[in-house]
């Protein structure tokens, strides 16, 4: 085929002429240099106007793939992203694995790794790093520090855990790489688990016993954990006591013989302390406990059928006569209450009853009686932790 | 003709012999070791020591195991000790560092033992500390391996590595190696202070960080907040809380609000061992008032109603005393500085043992007439 080809252009070029002597080729070349050349000036002198000039030259260095920096945007995926041709040839030439080693590769998915971390780009750095662990390449060391640079963009991220897993990682490839202990042991103290703190600075103490941030670092683990360990004994401690005290609330009340109803109905035999909430509002808070003296103080209602009113004791030692407080309630001194317009409620004309067990009646009350005593009545039922 | 016989063991034990020659040889060596005169006999054969040594590692487990049960053994007696160190051939010393550092090795605990018998005699004990210093491990190495609970695959605990490290506390070149400032080898060891799974490694821990505290130099530092032995000392001797919430503030962390089922240190020995710590630790008067910042005279007061050991009773009282004292009735900044008399020192040696005996203290009067004397 190349022979046809001669054959026409030395017809349609040359005349068909086949046969040159040495001065006859010297003269067409020099023929064709000099039409070249005036064919040249002929163009006429223009500038190369594609040029960078001194204004935009950084600008177009910027834009330009070799020499910008390969960044995608974040959350952009190959497939989206604008890409400038010559930065995916680029890009193809970099990590294919047909032009290169796995060796190469990961070292160039470590350098994009890099640029991205430098960048605050901790995600597509951990995706390239990633991508350059699965190279699987020969070569301990780069893994080594894929693992641990990949643990720095994790720690930035925030994925203190991941972090540790890729220090484990670096540390299992290279036994001396005090920096992935170092980095493990700020993650685990970001955790606050602090028997991880230990395991790493013993770990790290044994490479470099010297090493003064790491002692410091054990030291503020282990105050730390004694703070917890502590605490945590501090709170038993307090739990156990408020138990043993409710528990002894209870015993007395049963002990004492008062019996307990129950709003709600219940088929076990122990009362617990939420029994003995009072229920009525003003009485909240007030629940019933043992004063400086050892006794009981119940929280006692007290309930005007005539005019559906009620009053609320706060605190009524058992020991205390039921007139007594009925003289402050209504004693002379006392203004009558705002719904006794008549002012019939007068310390002896009042009669005081307790409904019985049943709700079926009314039983009086002795009002110097203590009331102690009216609580120990057999057809006493004590209701939301507050005696009415 | 005890010696032909001899010379054939020799030659028997090669480690490239048969497999149930050697089997046998080495059973046979084991067995010598269980008698006196058997012992002494392969103690004056260093061919015969070097070929027990060669099969340490022998493929063929009993073999290698009865070869370590020899040269325990061996070790044990210090006769015995000597020989080995002896050795030209092989360094015993770094054969069984080797197999302790083995994570695989099946009888690193025998190797511990070894090395704790050779470490033993006083004399001997410097030699062996030498070679595992000029060694790749070292104590720090050693110290690392004994602080990682199951280094060992093979079901070997280490606990007498501990008393092996024990060993070296007795000499001052071991305590000051273990208490460098630049190292981390001490604090790997407070830990195992209240271990409870091996009584042997607690108490050869407790013994080294006892001896640890007759090094006055290091007292600051050792009851500074990079060591903080106080609380630990304290902590074996300390029972469940009985104290309410405004003295438990005032002690250290460790030993506040106490569990319920917290147990003390149940052997008095070692019991012993903290107290005596703690009186050294006692010697200078800034030891005695970081002491009393730390209020450890409540912990003192509750063991005191606790103990039942007459030592330890003595040992607590005296601690007690120090401690209670100002430092104007002490009057004395450093006590290791006093000299007691002759005639003084005995009659305090005396009136120990009278109270070991019975019971009784006076011990004051006799503190008042020493102070008396000494003005």
């Amino acid at each position: 085929m190349a022979e046809e080809w001669k054959d026409k252009v030395i017809q349609e070029k040359l005349g068909g002429k086949k046969d040159w002597t040495d001065e006859e080729r010297a003269e067409l070349c020099r023929q064709l240099d000099e039409e070249l050349e005036s064919h040249i000036d002929a163009m006429g002198k223009t500038r190369y106007k594609g040029g960078w000039t001194e204004e935009n030259w950084k600008e177009q260095m910027a834009e330009h793939p070799l020499f910008a920096p390969y960044i995608q945007e974040e959350g952009a995926t190959q497939a989206e992203a604008p890409i400038n041709p010559l930065s995916e040839g680029l890009a193809q030439l970099k990590f294919d694995p047909d032009h290169n080693t796995p060796e190469e590769v990961a070292q160039n998915y470590k350098e994009e790794g890099v640029l991205q971390f430098k960048y605050k780009k901790y995600r597509l750095a951990v995706a390239n790093f990633s991508e350059g662990l699965k190279q699987k390449c020969s070569d301990y060391d780069l893994n080594a520090q894929l693992h641990n640079n990949r643990a720095a963009a994790h720690c930035h991220l925030g994925n203190y855990r991941s972090a540790i897993k890729d220090c484990e990682k670096a540390v299992e490839l290279k036994t001396d790489y005090l920096k992935a202990v170092v980095r493990a042991v700020d993650c685990a103290t970001k955790l606050n688990s602090w028997d991880e703190v230990f395991h790493w600075c013993d770990r790290g103490l044994r490479l470099d016993p010297t090493n003064q941030k790491l002692k410091t670092d054990r030291l503020t683990a282990l105050k730390e954990k004694k703070l917890l360990e502590r605490n945590a004994r501090k709170m038993a401690r307090d739990e156990n006591k408020k138990a043993t005290e409710e528990q002894n609330l209870i015993n007395a009340i049963k002990n004492s013989g008062v019996q307990l109803g129950s709003t709600v109905l219940k088929g076990s035999s122990s009362i617990s302390l939420s029994d003995l909430e009072p229920c009525h509002p003003a009485a909240q808070g007030s629940r019933v406990h043992f004063n400086e003296s050892g006794e009981l103080v119940w929280p006692v209602m007290l309930l005007y059928p005539e005019h559906h009113e009620t009053d609320i004791i706060q605190e009524f030692p058992e020991s205390d006569h039921i007139i007594d407080h009925l003289e402050v309630i209504f004693g002379k001194e006392a203004a009558p209450a705002p719904w006794d317009t008549e002012h019939k409620y007068q310390v002896n004309n009042l009669h005081v009853f307790f409904e019985d067990k049943e709700k079926t009646k009314l039983c009086k009350v002795d009002p110097n009686q203590t009331l102690q005593q009216v609580l120990r009545d057999p057809r006493y039922h004590v209701l939301g932790g507050t005696p009415g | 003709m005890l010696m032909d016989t001899v010379n054939e063991l020799v030659q028997l034990l090669a480690a490239d012999g048969r497999i149930d020659v050697k089997s046998a040889a080495c059973m046979t060596a084991a067995q010598l070791t269980g008698t006196p005169e058997g012992l002494s006999l392969l103690t004056s054969r260093a061919d015969i020591l070097t070929a027990i040594l060669h099969l340490i590692r022998d493929s063929e487990i009993y073999t290698s195991k009865d070869a370590m049960r020899a040269l325990i053994n061996i070790s044990a007696e210090e006769s015995g000790a000597e020989g080995l160190l002896a050795l030209k051939d092989v360094d015993i010393t770094a054969e069984m560092v080797k197999c302790i550092e083995d994570t695989e090795y099946p009888h690193a605990d025998f190797a511990c033992g070894i090395l704790a018998n050779l470490s033993k005699p006083k004399h001997l004990c410097q030699r062996v500390f030498d070679r595992i210093t000029d060694g790749p491990t070292k104590l720090e190495g050693l110290v690392y391996i004994l602080s990682q609970i199951d280094y060992n695959k093979k079901g070997a605990k280490l606990h007498l590595l501990a008393s092996f490290i024990s060993n070296f506390s007795q000499l001052a070149a071991g305590r000051r190696q273990m208490m460098d400032k630049d190292g981390f080898v001490l604090q790997r060891l407070l830990s195992f202070m209240d271990y409870k799974e091996s009584k042997g490694r607690r108490m050869s821990i407790i013994a080294t960080v006892h001896n640890c505290c007759f090094e006055k130099k290091y007292h600051p530092w050792l009851m500074g907040e990079d060591v903080d032995l106080v609380p630990r000392l304290l902590l074996p001797l300390a029972g469940p809380d009985t104290f309410n919430e405004e003295e438990n503030d005032s002690l250290p962390f460790d030993l506040q609000y106490l569990p319920d089922d917290k147990e003390r240190e149940p052997d008095p020995e070692i019991r012993k061992l903290l107290l005596e710590a703690l009186m050294q630790l006692c010697i200078t008067r800034a030891g005695r008032e970081v002491m009393r910042k730390q209020n450890i005279y409540l912990i003192l007061r509750e063991h005191h109603k606790w103990e039942e050991d007459r030592h330890c009773i003595m040992l607590n009282e005296d601690l007690v005393n120090l401690l209670i004292r100002t430092e104007d009735e002490i009057g004395v900044e450093d006590l290791s500085s006093v000299e007691v008399p002759p005639d003084m020192a005995r009659k305090f040696v005396e009136h120990d043992m009278e109270f070991l005996m019975t019971g009784s203290s006076d011990l004051n009067s006799l503190t008042e007439a020493m102070v008396e004397e000494l003005k």
